[in-house]
């Protein structure tokens, strides 16, 4: 799915931080005790997954749709949208795959893109505060299409139902398939005389659940900024997602500090990068190794080591993936050094 | 620092026993001791005298002969008379030098030497290498070697390199660049390769010990696409030069790149933009790298047009000359870059930026697509590629269904092929296609594959013609009679299921016979045979491809 998640997920934040209110050790798993330099080990890694569904809307085969997203004011991960000034771009996808089979594509990231009929896809960049979008005023990378040619490619003979998928999708930035706010499926029918298309807040439904409390928090010296991470060893083991790790593909890595506790911050995943009290960031052009000293927030303070407060994690995100969640993620603990042997 | 082996070293002079090289006459010498075999000689002289009355003690025991050397030279001097039968003290010729002349042992004017202390041996004793490896601080995956050596006067040097000391690629040496610069590309990253340098100079040639060169690894979030090959053994090889089309590019832009037979990355540079056009120029030094920029309407004009070294390290923004640019360039073989431009009247114009220009310079306008095809509609030209043997410009219109070319020097109209809508009128009769077109290779002045989008069904969201089928875009091969003026549709290739691409595309016809059909905003590139067998499929999940280039080597001119 990844298609799907470049669709879905796409720019979206999600982002993978929080904290242990006091130690895991107490009654969870075992913690890992390191010295600083950490490995990264699968039995250290959190587990995510997810399923997105797409109920979808039944309207007018051949004809000038109307895609209308007045009444949008959150978007599919739950976070508030202001229709207003939030949105930039529409575009409409035509996915030559059954919705069913295009919902396991994308749950499954595994959506090729030749299986997209209209590459790139129509879209519409939006001016001012637009909440709606007529079908025949999209365009193909600025090239006005036709009524014609739409109507070619909306319509039950050309393109039966029971094998297409049809979807409107709103996002942020230009960028055509990503950051993408929320999305619509609808189907064609002959004997329907309706031609608008509403994205809502329910348009798009997402599940998911993080477990953060099977695995192993990682021990380092309190108080040490300079730790290191290498997740080399992770490559071609399974990522948090339960797909392959890529060692290459991480090429960011957030350490966040939250005042919840592990089990509150599985219910508030989606928010990680919300509600963290401190968070560093850190890009990873190359390799498979992260020094903490390079970590720095948004005001450009240096990451200071974990502390006995709260939780802190470390996560490592996948650029080139549609699904921002983690492929590695770990609480960090103050732990006594050196090791016990 | 390494002992080169050079076994006719020297110009073989040392050697007794070796053909061609002149020297007076001498007392008689003392038989040389013996030698052993030496390696990698030069090439056996030519012409040398025979000697007269040689006086000296044949050498002895002379080293055998070098296997695979060159040939001994003709017209060697027979042996002299009275003097020592050859000398073979210089042990005899390397085992890629000359092979020793037999009976060709310099007698001496005054008797044959017997010569002095064979220095044949190893031959190792003339020539050495210094080289320095490092690799580029922006593509880890090139290689920069830089060295010097003690032989005079060199005249040809390349550096061999690969995986094993079988190495299998090879990089010419530039002989004018400061301390023999010389890029190692098409390794991989993360990868230590070998390589050995060897030069030559007159009639000498060094070859030097193995080397190696650890690559850094490439950048994190590069996705390889996903390869299937079916039939290795009969794939083409080399590499694929390629780059990202508009789609996800996201706001750092996509990577250029260059993918070797097995889908991984060897080369990739990103310049902040997508990757739609990426061409090497005609001498290999650098690599030009634009985006689709498609302007239409209001679109606003946004070219990116970058020139970039091969090592990554300079980077000259020519997006300034290339206003309007549209898709795709070619590189020309006087340094000269031809394109096309949105025009004012609705059809494009063909440009050609100047050989040796600069950021500032000025691309001149050699004519417009609708006067040189004679179209009476709107134009979209989305491919221009150059034909060395007529020196003229061939480039594809969508919304007309055609190809037309015109001559480089004054923009004149050749010829038109194709068209039949918007009153364009066909140079030719015979066979047609339908459906719009993109990317095309001039196999000759004669014959052409194109990759025709065949967009059908009353819809093409291109904008351009939608008379095809819509069942799956087609790569087909056209042959002209040129003295007929007839086209004929000799091959054509349609992928199983079919794949029907209405934006972009291209082909390209490979030494070998396969085709590499590029369906490029479907993100899928097959290399098939002449049979229509897939013989690799490489395929993408959430990206896709700009206009492709398959090279057999990183290094010389374009095939297409």
């Amino acid at each position: 799915m990844k298609q799907a998640h470049a669709f879905l997920f796409a720019g979206a934040t999600l982002s993978p931080l929080m904290v242990v209110a006091c130690g895991s050790s107490a009654g969870g798993p075992a913690v890992t005790c390191t010295d600083g330099n950490i490995i990264a080990n699968e039995a250290n890694d959190y587990a995510f997954s997810s399923t997105i569904t797409l109920p979808p809307v039944t309207v007018a085969s051949m004809s000038n749709l109307k895609f209308d997203w007045s009444q949008l004011t959150q978007d599919f991960l739950g976070h508030s949208v202001d229709v207003a000034t939030d949105l930039n771009t529409v575009e409409v996808m035509l996915w030559n795959l059954p919705l069913a089979e295009f919902q396991t594509g994308l749950n499954a990231d595994n959506l090729p893109t030749h299986d997209l009929v209209v590459s790139p896809p129509p879209s519409i960049a939006l001016s001012g505060s637009a909440t709606s979008a007529m079908l025949y005023d999209f365009t193909v990378m600025g090239t006005p299409i036709d009524p014609t040619t739409y109507n070619a490619y909306f319509s039950t003979t050309t393109h039966p139902p029971a094998e297409t998928t049809y979807l409107v999708a709103v996002q942020t930035g230009a960028n055509i398939g990503t950051g993408i706010r929320m999305l619509q499926t609808f189907q064609l029918d002959d004997a329907s005389t309706s031609t608008s298309v509403a994205l809502t807040n329910t348009s798009t439904m997402l599940k998911y659940t993080a477990n953060l409390h099977s695995l192993h928090p990682t021990g380092v010296p309190a108080g040490m900024p300079a730790l290191m991470l290498d997740w080399g060893s992770l490559d071609g083991k399974m990522n948090a997602l339960g797909g392959t790790f890529i060692a290459t593909n991480i090429v960011s890595a957030i350490v966040g500090h939250y005042t919840q506790t592990p089990a509150q911050l599985e219910s508030q995943f989606l928010d990680l990068e919300l509600i963290a009290t401190d968070l560093y960031r850190a890009d990873i052009n190359s390799g498979t190794l992260l020094d903490f000293t390079t970590l720095k927030d948004a005001a450009g303070n240096s990451f200071p080591g974990v502390d006995a407060t709260g939780t802190w994690l470390v996560a490592l995100t996948c650029g080139s993936c549609r699904n921002p969640a983690p492929w590695y993620l770990t609480i960090l603990e103050p732990t006594p050094q050196p090791c016990a042997k | 620092m390494r002992v080169a082996s050079i076994p006719l070293a020297l110009c073989g002079c040392l050697f007794l026993v070796g053909l061609g090289c002149k020297s007076s006459g001498g007392d008689g010498g003392t038989g040389g001791s013996v030698g052993s075999a030496g390696t990698n000689g030069g090439s056996a002289g030519t012409s040398g005298s025979a000697g007269t009355s040689g006086a000296g003690t044949a050498g002895t025991n002379g080293g055998s002969a070098g296997t695979n050397g060159g040939s001994a030279g003709t017209n060697g001097g027979s042996a002299g008379t009275n003097g020592g039968s050859a000398g073979t003290n210089g042990g005899s010729a390397g085992t890629n030098g000359g092979s020793a002349g037999t009976n060709g042992g310099r007698g001496g004017t005054s008797g044959g030497r017997g010569g002095s202390t064979g220095a044949g041996g190893t031959g190792t004793t003339s020539c050495t290498f210094t080289p320095t490896a490092t690799t580029s601080s922006k593509i880890g995956s090139v290689g920069i070697v830089t060295w010097s050596t003690t032989l005079s006067g060199v005249t040809e040097a390349h550096i061999d390199f690969g995986l094993t000391t079988s190495y299998g690629m090879t990089a010419p040496v530039d002989l004018t660049q400061a301390s023999y610069r010389t890029l190692l590309l098409g390794m991989k990253a993360s990868k230590t390769y070998h390589y050995r340098i060897e030069a030559s100079g007159g009639s000498s040639t060094c070859t030097s010990g193995d080397y190696t060169i650890a690559t850094g690894p490439q950048p994190n979030g590069m996705v390889k696409p996903m390869v299937t090959t079916k039939n290795k053994s009969a794939l083409y090889g080399g590499f694929l030069i390629t780059g990202q089309f508009i789609m996800n590019v996201g706001s750092s832009g996509a990577p250029a790149y260059i993918l070797d037979t097995d889908g991984d990355f060897v080369w990739w540079y990103n310049d902040g933009n997508d990757a739609t056009g990426v061409r090497m120029s005609y001498d290999g030094k650098y690599m030009w790298i634009n985006n689709a920029n498609v302007v239409f309407g209001n679109t606003p004009d946004s070219p990116h047009v970058h020139r970039v070294t091969m090592d990554g390290l300079t980077d000259t923004d020519f997006s300034t000359p290339f206003a309007k640019l549209s898709h795709q360039i070619t590189p020309l073989p006087d340094g000269s870059v031809a394109f096309y431009t949105t025009g004012a009247n609705g059809c494009d114009d063909i440009k050609l930026f100047p050989a040796g220009g600069t950021p500032t310079s000025s691309a001149t306008t050699l004519v417009n697509a609708k006067t040189a095809h004679g179209g009476t509609g709107a134009c979209h030209l989305n491919n221009i590629e150059y034909s060395p043997s007529d020196d003229t410009l061939v480039f594809s219109d969508l919304d007309n269904n055609c190809l037309t070319k015109v001559s480089r020097t004054t923009g004149a109209t050749v010829w038109v092929l194709n068209g039949g809508i918007n009153g364009i009128m066909s140079s030719f009769t015979g066979d047609t296609w339908l459906g719009g077109e993109h990317g095309f290779h001039i196999l000759g002045l004669d014959d052409f594959v194109i990759f025709n989008n065949n967009s059908g069904g009353g819809a093409n969201p291109s904008g351009g013609p939608s008379n095809g089928t819509g069942k799956g875009s087609i790569a087909i091969e056209m042959k002209l009679n040129l003295t007929a003026k007839t086209a004929t549709k000799t091959w054509s290739y349609t992928a199983n299921p079919g794949l029907t691409v209405d934006v972009l595309g291209d082909v390209q016809r490979l030494p070998n016979g396969n085709t590499i059909v590029d369906y490029a905003t479907l993100g899928e590139i097959q290399e098939v045979d002449a049979s229509g067998n897939v013989l690799q499929d490489l395929s993408t999940s959430g990206t896709n491809f700009g206009y492709i280039e398959k090279r057999a080597t990183l290094y010389g001119p374009s095939p297409r």
